[in-house]
């Protein structure tokens, strides 16, 4: 390179590697599939469900005040997966899981591990708002009070309060807490369902599909209640929306057949993936 | 090169992103023909040609309104994202650059008419030489930047960088030239002023052409190389080609 062209290339900024790397075809890479911040790790994650393998050696990592989501088709393997991270699988009759789970360094597998503080310690929102058949006030205690969390009813209380006002939901039940939990809304129920869990001290929540029995406002409280939960909580979530997705997380996994085909930074994933598969699936051009 | 606007499930999100593309290059047929018609009537002198360009602009103008409109709406409808959302992205400022060049068209023509209402026998000839010139290569980068756009083709938008120092290089000539007339002949500097101006307008049109390549690459490699060094990007942007298949992945 002669002189001027050197100068012109320090004046309009020379190509680096990190620069180049883009601009080669579909890398077909899983991407970095670690996080800095890990809370959860899991490697070389197997799961079979009798004859069928549901997942295929899957690494991810869920790091600390990080929202990951996981997207893909139905049957990929991404709901499976999240039920790994607190042993949920266990409930199914010929579910086998192989691989390396754990929760701040330890193996929530370990035959030593007890699931139910487990479950405290990684909780999970599911589908469809699942209130226990009791009061407000009852649904958020019961967690506490089973696990001893709290040492007499004034602080029960003010565990109860202060879980349902992070969970977005004190100022609408404050006044009827010994009301029925199932004669809230969908939205409203869902959120004392995330204030169940939270009443339990969970390190990680997983939420499984959390908005798609809800209405697109409820949808949006629910969604800005994961904004502010992640300043404390790590969060997985699965979700069909894509735009849920896109605006709740901060790395998107897609997987696909059970494979994880590709995990990133939620704003690489959704305006330039590295993989065709992915690319496919978020543009609608899948199946 | 495959069509990237086929092949979703929802065909209609197909056929909406391909009108607007076909919008943009409808809008880019026009301003070629705007830029061929104000090049031929500043060299051939023709009045009739520069008014029909003048007025014809108000076309290229309603053209990019309606690209706009239908981008507006497509984001709306659709939301689309990774490669769709680049190509929505890269037409939108296609627009743009389209826009502008058919604003540089109407400059040209607008030289033409001032050359002529200064001088009833319009310009010198040998002023012209080097209009015609710029004419050709801005007109053959427009050609090659239209036609990457239509098929994302980044080959074709590398020869635009490739092609597009021919632009100065003659444009640095024609000032050459156009001074020594004016020290020979002061009387042309009214004519020879103008048709400046009609060169650097040519000039802007290649450079819209150039940016147009850019908006291509990135669409099909999904970074923005706007701003990079050409010689670098066609370098690199030639050996991942040579040396790498495209598309796949694992199956």
């Amino acid at each position: 390179m002669n002189a001027i062209a050197e100068d012109i290339t320090r004046m309009t900024g020379a190509m680096t590697a990190d620069d180049l790397a883009p601009l080669r075809d579909f890398s077909g890479t899983v991407g970095d599939f670690t996080s800095p911040k890990a809370r959860m790790i899991c490697r070389n994650v197997d799961v079979h469900y009798g004859d069928k393998h549901a997942i295929k050696n899957v690494s991810l990592d869920i790091g600390r005040n990080e929202v990951v989501a996981m997207i893909g088709p139905s049957g990929c393997g991404k709901s499976t997966f999240l039920r790994c991270l607190n042993r949920m699988n266990d409930t199914v009759p010929g579910c086998r899981v192989r691989g390396r789970i754990t929760l701040d360094g330890q193996d929530i597998y370990d035959k030593q591990q007890d699931v139910v503080p487990l479950r405290a310690q990684v909780g999970m929102v599911f589908q469809k708002p699942n209130p226990f058949p009791k009061s407000i006030y009852e649904n958020v205690a019961y967690g506490p009070r089973i696990h001893g969390l709290t040492n007499d009813k004034v602080e029960l209380d003010a565990l109860v309060e202060t879980s349902l006002r992070k969970a977005g939901l004190w100022d609408e039940v404050k006044d009827r807490l010994q009301q029925p939990g199932t004669g809230l809304s969908g939205g409203q129920q869902q959120r004392l369902c995330i204030a169940r869990t939270i009443a339990v001290s969970p390190e990680v929540i997983l939420m499984d599909e959390p908005c798609s029995a809800l209405d697109p406002i409820a949808t949006a409280r629910i969604e800005e209640l994961i904004d502010e939960l992640r300043e404390q909580y790590s969060i997985a979530i699965v979700t069909h929306s894509m735009q849920q997705a896109a605006r709740v997380s901060q790395r998107t996994a897609y997987f696909h057949l059970g494979d994880l085909v590709e995990v990133g930074e939620t704003s690489q994933i959704f305006t330039n993936p590295s993989h065709k598969l992915t690319e496919d699936y978020i543009t609608g051009r899948f199946g | 090169m495959p069509d990237i606007a086929k092949g979703h499930t929802v065909q209609r999100y197909d056929q909406e992103l391909s009108q607007v593309r076909d919008q943009v290059l409808a809008m880019g047929r026009r301003v070629v023909e705007q830029v061929n018609a104000a090049a031929g009537a500043l060299t051939e002198g023709e009045i009739a040609l520069a008014r029909q360009v003048v007025d014809r602009e108000r076309h290229v103008d309603r053209q990019e309104m309606a690209v706009d409109e239908a981008i507006f709406n497509l984001i709306a409808r659709r939301q689309p994202a990774a490669i769709d959302l680049r190509l929505v992205m890269a037409l939108s400022k296609c627009t743009g650059y389209l826009e502008q060049a058919g604003d540089k068209a109407e400059q040209i023509a607008w030289c033409a008419l001032r050359i002529k209402d200064r001088e009833a026998r319009g310009a010198v000839p040998r002023t012209l030489h080097h209009v015609r010139r710029l004419h050709r290569i801005a007109s053959r980068l427009l050609d090659l930047a239209l036609m990457a756009l239509a098929d994302i083709d980044v080959d074709r938008a590398l020869d635009v960088f490739r092609e597009e120092g021919e632009l100065e290089e003659e444009f640095d000539a024609a000032m050459r030239h156009l001074m020594t007339f004016v020290f020979e002949d002061a009387a042309l500097l009214g004519q020879v002023i103008d048709v400046v101006f009609a060169l650097r307008a040519l000039v802007t049109i290649g450079d819209k052409a150039s940016n147009m390549a850019e908006q291509v690459i990135f669409v099909a490699k999904g970074t923005d190389v706007r701003y990079r060094n050409k010689e670098i990007l066609i370098a690199t942007l030639s050996q991942a080609s040579s040396s790498s298949a495209p598309g796949g992945g694992p199956e």
